[in-house]
């Protein structure tokens, strides 16, 4: 299936509309999970974006240059005694490729980000 | 010593990671195997007492991983392949073994195998092949019932002259069917087939001092254009194309009526199964397997799936078939 270059597809919306609002909560990084979460929770969903779906669509944004990604620090992690998170951010690029889309203008939800830790 | 829902649902999802990761590049093999891994505890460990039990939880994780398989398959595939690009630009094309040749290439060639077994079900081109394959068969019986009766009345005919005009016109018809035909093929087939260009010997003019009426000089330029006409090769293998259509679309008509209405009452079962005359299984008069529970009809709809990859992967070979031939024969030679 061919798309139009620089097109967003829903999943892709959800993301960076999601990571926008995660910005303007205080939540500058998330990590995959805390994403899906926010989705999940935005459209009222009790199944979470599936594994292959969510990061899939991140690496591919990540490569367009809508988000951007870091490790974060091992000795954090091994402090809190979990894996490695790898926090993601939205780019001024993707900021600028969600505004251009229709769906931006409308109102974000009120979150409720629990247990970030970020 | 017990083992948890989620501890199995976590098993499973790594081992799935594991396998389709195999033959990637060392750095996105190892960053998706972490970031999954980091998912899945994050996903176990959600701070949240009024959360749900450790069973949903795992139901939830396997639900996950099902969904999203198939991304993973076409994700790999994709890494794979520009990888493969990206190392053969590299290293120009001489070198063509560029990818470290690494005990899980057996594991990338198979994961590629399967991605392409199981794809024909998202791509939009299978559903075009069965468009065109169910087309095949009420177009060749207009094909084949229109061209006789001009060829039979024509040819029968031609001893009084008015057989001559009806050859003609029987001509330009099948014209204008091959011209369907190239175009059916290149919309739905995505078969490029360039026309055939006409091998008819130009009419010629007839010399004003020939001392000849109007209508006379009508009537020979009109005889000499049907007769470049029946010499023009491209006619007859234009005409053969079509009457060939007739056969060929009897049979793959069939072949789709039969393996698409099996597979769809396979898939409709939950939904039929309730309905007045129930559903069973059987083969002529017997009757082998009685569909009266949820449970059987679920069962006999999740046999549904593999069958519609057969399905498909089936009507593809004969759109393929199909394509092949309109492009010999009525497309450009070389």
């Amino acid at each position: 299936m061919r798309r139009k270059a620089g097109k967003l597809i829903p999943i892709e919306l959800s993301i960076l509309d999601t990571g926008m609002a995660l910005r303007q909560s205080g939540v500058g990084e998330w990590h995959g999970y805390l994403l899906a979460r926010e989705i999940g929770e935005r459209r009222g969903a009790k199944l979470l974006t599936a594994y292959g779906t969510l990061y899939k669509a991140l690496g591919r944004m990540e490569r367009a240059g809508l988000l951007e990604s870091r490790w974060e620090d091992p000795l954090a992690a091994a402090d809190d005694g979990r894996p490695r998170r790898r926090l993601y951010q939205v780019t001024l690029a993707g900021a600028a490729a969600l505004a251009v889309e229709p769906r931006a203008a409308q109102a974000v939800p009120k979150l409720m980000v629990r247990g970030a830790n970020v | 010593m017990t083992i948890s829902a989620p501890s199995l649902a976590t098993g499973l999802i790594r081992g799935w990671v594991r396998i389709y990761t195999i033959g990637l590049r060392d750095d996105e093999r190892d960053s998706r195997r972490a970031e999954i891994e980091s998912d899945l505890w994050e996903q176990q460990n959600a701070d949240d007492p009024a959360g749900p039990s450790r069973i949903a939880t795992a139901a939830h994780m396997v639900a996950r991983w099902a969904l999203g398989a198939p991304a993973d398959v076409l994700w790999s595939l994709e890494r794979s392949s520009d990888a493969r690009q990206a190392a053969n630009s590299d290293k120009g094309r001489k070198n063509m073994t560029a990818i470290p040749q690494t005990d899980g290439s057996a594991g990338a060639a198979i994961l590629a195998t399967t991605g392409r077994v199981l794809s024909v079900v998202i791509e939009p081109q299978s559903y075009l092949n069965v468009v065109y394959v169910l087309l095949a068969f009420p177009l060749s019986i207009a094909y084949f019932v229109i061209l006789t009766t001009g060829l039979s009345a024509g040819l029968s005919l031609v001893i009084v002259w008015i057989g001559v005009p009806i050859l003609f016109l029987t001509f330009a018809i099948s014209a204008a069917f091959g011209w369907l035909e190239r175009f059916l093929a290149q919309y739905l087939l995505r078969v490029e087939i360039s026309p055939r260009p006409s091998e008819a010997k130009s009419a010629g003019e007839i010399p004003a001092e020939s001392g000849l009426g109007d209508s006379e000089r009508l009537l020979i330029r009109a005889l000499r254009g049907f007769k470049a006409r029946v010499s023009d090769r491209t006619v007859w293998t234009g005409l053969l194309y079509l009457f060939l259509k007739f056969p060929i679309g009897i049979v793959s008509f069939v072949v789709a009526i039969f393996l698409l209405s099996i597979t769809l009452a396979c898939l409709a079962a939950p939904f039929l199964y309730q309905l007045d005359g129930g559903l069973s299984i059987g083969i002529g008069m017997g009757e082998i397997w009685e569909i009266d529970t949820l449970g059987e009809a679920l069962l006999l709809s999740a046999a549904g799936i593999p069958l519609l990859i057969i399905s498909l992967h089936i009507l593809n070979g004969l759109a393929f078939v199909s394509g092949r031939i309109a492009k010999v024969m009525l497309g450009r030679l070389g």
